[in-house]
């Protein structure tokens, strides 16, 4: 029995080992994540399931190991074989210090307690002290480890890195069970069930609960480690809650208690967001949710449990239904989530044939930045309308748009397959610096051009070391310039305050300020109050800042705070000189719901138009926006200013597209995108172009200042060209 | 400013520690629950319907609502492990969010408060929604106290809670009154959006964070203590406010707060007004 048992897995070793010379780079990113949640599932499996402490937070250790990996590689200190291990041992240590505490938390405290965890940690990781270790919120890359000259070109750094995790998964694996099915395993759950009794027959429970934390976070710090060498680049809110929230999705689907369950709830975080994906793309949040309620209705005990009891030969314990059908939704669940692995036809060209071009992206469609979904849909109702009026060159625009939920393991491995299954002849317009900066490598070296990222961050415009990626909106460093150059001029003697989101966007507003006030940012800028997103409000963050004194405001906030925060400094009866970043001026989305009487006299440098301003009622190209808003999107709500950024994009890549003529080569591509020369997106300011060179890769690097005056934004002072 | 926002973390905290005692579970998407249904609340008022009306059509909603989510998902996972039910309110959390941000989009909505801005009692300190806000919230809990002491509803509630199966014996229906608690849980999630609106803004994302300190509230104030939790709401907000104002400054002033609670937590295990209960072997 035995010997057939050992048999089988050494064939299934091999198996899986051969499995990476013959899939695509693509699955073998998929299979690689797969083996390290498979990991990390262990590791909270022990915890929870066989210790019965409830962890909420050990997407905290996760992240740890990550960004103890990141530290020693960077720093040099040692090679990664050495710092995955020794970000292991780090995790042992932390988690033992956070066990000993935990031993006086049951049930749901301790939930609790990690569930603080979860969320200090993103916090911990952005602070401004730890900035020159963690890199702060702009995060930090990892090289892959380079793989032996063992099989010569075969051995590709992806399939040695998969080859380390499958070795890892193999030696925790055998740790687990040889934990769980000796005397450690039974003390364990016997202080889960009943810890009196265990305790009263001399189980240590301090000892053993604790121990039980430390190697738990060892195991999952380790997944973390592996992780971050696969995706390339980590930043503080790649680790939120959420990542801890899918771990326990993970455990529960596979199975409480069991080794082998944890397989299953692995291809289950990894595979199910995108079947949803493909499913519902109008909402596939919600079917996810859906999806996991059923799953817990039809298999309580996880599917590891589920399995049990059909082997054991009755049905599983759950409400009124018979085997049978019990055994045939386990098969059909299975193999639906194992569909999404399937390989289609190949074409010949690279995205583009007679009749189409195909260009890939991810948008957060799911997950806590699905606001930004909106984009995506505004790109995907232009495109429809340019292939109504006969696409660009006689082919039409396919665009293919797939979910990232704003999380950078989840953007490679999408863009990945846009560009291996797909086969898209570039990739355009994804959101967020995360999860730009994790493909950011990959596609350059692959020579795909990156197009008009989503996002402002000043690093996306280096035409030196990564020729295919470009930006398209002005850069938030330089708006923020362009208001430090305003103070310097208009008021030199400015007590100036600031408040800003607390990640990537918000900070390159400080940068920004420090750029052009030099030395004197210190004695001008007076106080700083960050906000997180899931604060729900910056009130407070708004009356700190007037009580400091400052008659100039800098707000670097996304809509709902920006609203908050014009609305609290008017209530409050403060005046300042109140600039605010363009990401919200939107009349119908920020100015309206902050009473458009409070907004007077702020301050920004915008570039597009905003359709809610009166003073473009009459604009063609606003009425025109209108037209196809109310004929292709319309259950949108046309106050949200992402609509008019998704438009004004993609006009911005038709005109790229039609400027190539019949030569659309990646490289003929990305020639036209850094020849755009005077091009004036309908929905730009008047006055504003867009200009791009081989040496210039900003292609909206000029705004006008405006004033709010209660009604609409009126310019003043010449178009800026920010540097 | 503490205590008003404390007053919602109280509020939500409040309707986290019904679910529990009626079913020793916590329920977390008990914020999204909130945020829903003031939702629905926001389409009435879009509708023309006046505030009080709306407000009362919008309890009625979320009571049907909660008891609603309780007989259809909740009852099938009763008997399952623990965790089960605890992914199964995670998936309700994320089905809700997805569904608001469906229908509703994701633009913020301003919702109107029913205190007039410029009422009697409104300082320059506390708005006259912050402290009509406030009243709401002791005067919930005083109807929540009364419910549950002074009827035989709220007795026969209690008595599922503490022994479902001898209160089965006795001819309480079990079900039904895990259902009111989902349905009354509702109710006051409810209060808690539509008072957090006007101040928030109300868009998906909204109650996210404020379930964060309400579930922290909750089991500070001991997660079996309906007194317990208005008052830990409380706390946590001006803690919060404090820490960021004061201590550490605001980049990371979330982190402190809990680390506050959870060393509370080390100290009085049950929440600082909880009472340790005794097991046996």
């Amino acid at each position: 029995m035995t010997r057939s048992v050992g048999l089988l897995l050494f064939a299934s070793l091999i198996a899986a080992g051969s499995l990476g010379f013959f899939v695509s780079s693509y699955h073998l990113f998929q299979l690689t994540q797969f083996l390290v949640y498979a990991i990390a599932l262990l590791g909270l499996n022990l915890l929870t399931g066989y210790s019965g402490q409830i962890s909420l937070g050990h997407g905290a250790f996760y992240g740890l190991g990550a960004y103890a990996t990141a530290i020693f590689l960077a720093r040099g200190w040692l090679p990664y074989w050495a710092a995955v291990p020794s970000a292991g041992v780090v995790c042992l240590v932390v988690g033992f210090a956070f066990g000993l505490p935990a031993l006086r938390l049951e049930g749901p405290y301790l939930a609790l307690a990690t569930f603080a965890l979860a969320i200090a940690t993103p916090q911990i990781l952005k602070h401004d002290r730890l900035e020159s270790w963690t890199g702060g919120v702009q995060g930090l890359y990892l090289e892959k480890p380079s793989p032996p000259h063992l099989l010569g070109e075969w051995l590709t750094a992806d399939r040695w890195l998969y080859w380390l995790c499958l070795a890892s998964v193999l030696a925790f694996y055998i740790v687990g069970l040889n934990l769980v099915r000796g005397r450690t395993g039974r003390a364990l759950v016997a202080l889960r069930d009943h810890p009196i009794a265990a305790a009263a027959m001399g189980i240590d429970v301090a000892r053993y609960r604790s121990s039980a934390f430390a190697v738990s976070a060892l195991f999952t710090g380790v997944a973390g480690a592996l992780g971050a060498l696969l995706t390339g680049f980590i930043s503080p809110d790649s680790f939120t809650v959420f990542t801890s929230i899918d771990f326990l999705v993970g455990i529960v689907v596979g199975g409480i208690a069991s080794v082998f369950g944890n397989f299953v709830g692995a291809a289950f975080i990894v595979l199910a967001p995108n079947l949803l994906g493909e499913i519902s793309d109008a909402a596939p949040s919600a079917a996810y949710g859906l999806v996991l309620i059923l799953f817990m209705i039809l298999f309580p005990s996880g599917i590891a449990g589920a399995w049990r009891a059909l082997a054991a030969g009755r049905p599983p314990k759950s409400t009124r239904s018979k085997a049978m059908t019990r055994r045939t939704t386990l098969m059909s669940t299975l193999i639906v989530l194992a569909s999404g692995c399937q390989k289609t036809a190949s074409h010949d060209a690279p995205g583009i044939t007679a009749t189409e071009i195909r260009v890939g992206q991810t948008m957060p469609y799911s997950g806590p930045a699905s606001a930004y979904g909106a984009i995506g849909k505004a790109s995907a109702a232009y495109f429809r309308m340019i292939n109504d009026q006969g696409g660009v060159g006689g082919r039409k625009i396919n665009l293919i748009s797939l979910d990232d939920g704003y999380s950078p393991p989840k953007t490679v491995e999408q863009i990945r397959r846009l560009v291996e299954k797909d086969e898209v002849a570039f990739i355009f317009n994804v959101v967020g610096t995360a999860p730009n900066s994790a493909i950011q490598k990959y596609l350059n070296e692959k020579g795909i051009p990156q197009l008009f990222v989503a996002t402002g961050a000043d690093k996306w415009s280096d035409y030196k070391n990564f020729r295919w990626t470009m930006s398209w909106q002005p850069s938030y460093r330089v708006e923020a310039r362009v208001y430090g150059k305003y103070i310097n001029e208009n008021k030199p003697d400015a007590h100036i305050c600031v408040l800003y989101q607390n990640d990537d966007f918000g900070k390159d507003y400080l940068l920004g300020l420090q750029d052009a006030l030099g030395p004197s940012y210190a004695e001008k800028v007076r106080k700083t109050a960050s906000y997180e997103t899931t604060d729900p409000s910056v009130d407070s963050q708004v009356v700190d800042l007037k009580a400091s004194g400052c008659d100039t405001l800098v707000t670097a906030a996304t809509p709902k705070f920006a609203a908050q925060a014009i609305r609290k400094v008017h209530d409050i009866g403060w005046t300042p000189l109140h600039f605010m970043t363009n990401v919200s001026i939107s009349i119908g989305a920020v100015m309206q719901p902050a009473g458009p009487e409070k907004g007077v006299g702020i301050v920004s440098g915008a570039y597009l138009k905003d359709p809610g301003d009166p003073a473009f009622q009459n604009d063609p190209a606003v009425v025109q926006w209108h037209g196809f808003m109310q004929k292709y999107l319309p259950s949108a709500d046309a106050a949200d200013g992402n609509y008019v950024y998704g438009y004004a994009v993609s006009e911005t890549l038709v005109q790229v597209l039609t400027q190539c003529g019949s030569d659309l080569s990646r490289e003929n591509i990305l020639r036209q995108a850094t020849s755009l020369r005077g091009f004036k997106p309908s929905l730009a300011l008047p006055g504003l172009e867009l200009n791009t060179s081989p040496t210039d890769y900003r292609p909206f690097s000029q705004m006008q200042l405006a004033r709010f005056n209660g009604r609409n934004f009126e310019r003043f002072g010449p178009v800026i060209n920010g540097e | 400013m503490g205590f008003a926002t404390g007053s919602i973390y109280g509020g939500l905290a409040l309707a986290l520690v019904l679910i529990f005692k009626s079913t020793h579970h916590v329920n977390l998407a008990q914020g999204e629950l909130a945020m829903f249904t003031t939702y629905v609340s926001w389409s009435l008022l879009r509708a023309g319907v006046p505030y009080w009306a709306s407000f009362a059509l919008t309890l009625a909603a979320a009571f049907l609502l909660g008891a609603g989510i309780h007989v259809l998902v909740v009852r099938r996972v009763q008997h399952a492990p623990v965790l089960t039910t605890v992914i199964v309110s995670i998936g309700l959390l994320i089905a809700l969010n997805g569904l608001a941000g469906w229908i509703f989009q994701y633009t913020i909505r301003p919702f109107p408060s029913p205190f007039r801005a410029d009422a009697w009692y409104g300082t320059s300190h506390f708005s006259s929604h912050e402290l009509g806000m406030t009243l709401v919230t002791l005067a919930t809990l005083a109807l929540v106290y009364a419910f549950f002491r002074y009827t035989r509803l709220g007795l026969a509630m209690r008595a599922t809670a503490i022994n479902p199966e001898s209160s089965l014996l006795v001819g309480i229906r079990v079900d039904d009154m895990l259902a009111l608690g989902w349905g009354l849980a509702a109710v006051l999630g409810a209060v808690a959006g539509m008072m957090a609106a006007p101040i928030f803004y109300l868009e998906p994302n909204m109650m996210g964070g404020i379930l964060v300190y309400a579930l922290a509230a909750a089991l500070l104030g001991g997660i079996e203590n309906p007194w317990g939790a208005p008052l830990a709401g409380f706390a946590v907000g001006i803690v919060e406010n404090l820490a960021g104002a004061y201590l550490v400054g605001t980049q990371i002033k979330l982190t402190v707060a809990l680390v506050i609670i959870v060393v509370v937590l080390i100290f009085r295990p049950a929440g600082a007004f909880g009472r340790r209960t005794v097991a046996r072997v």
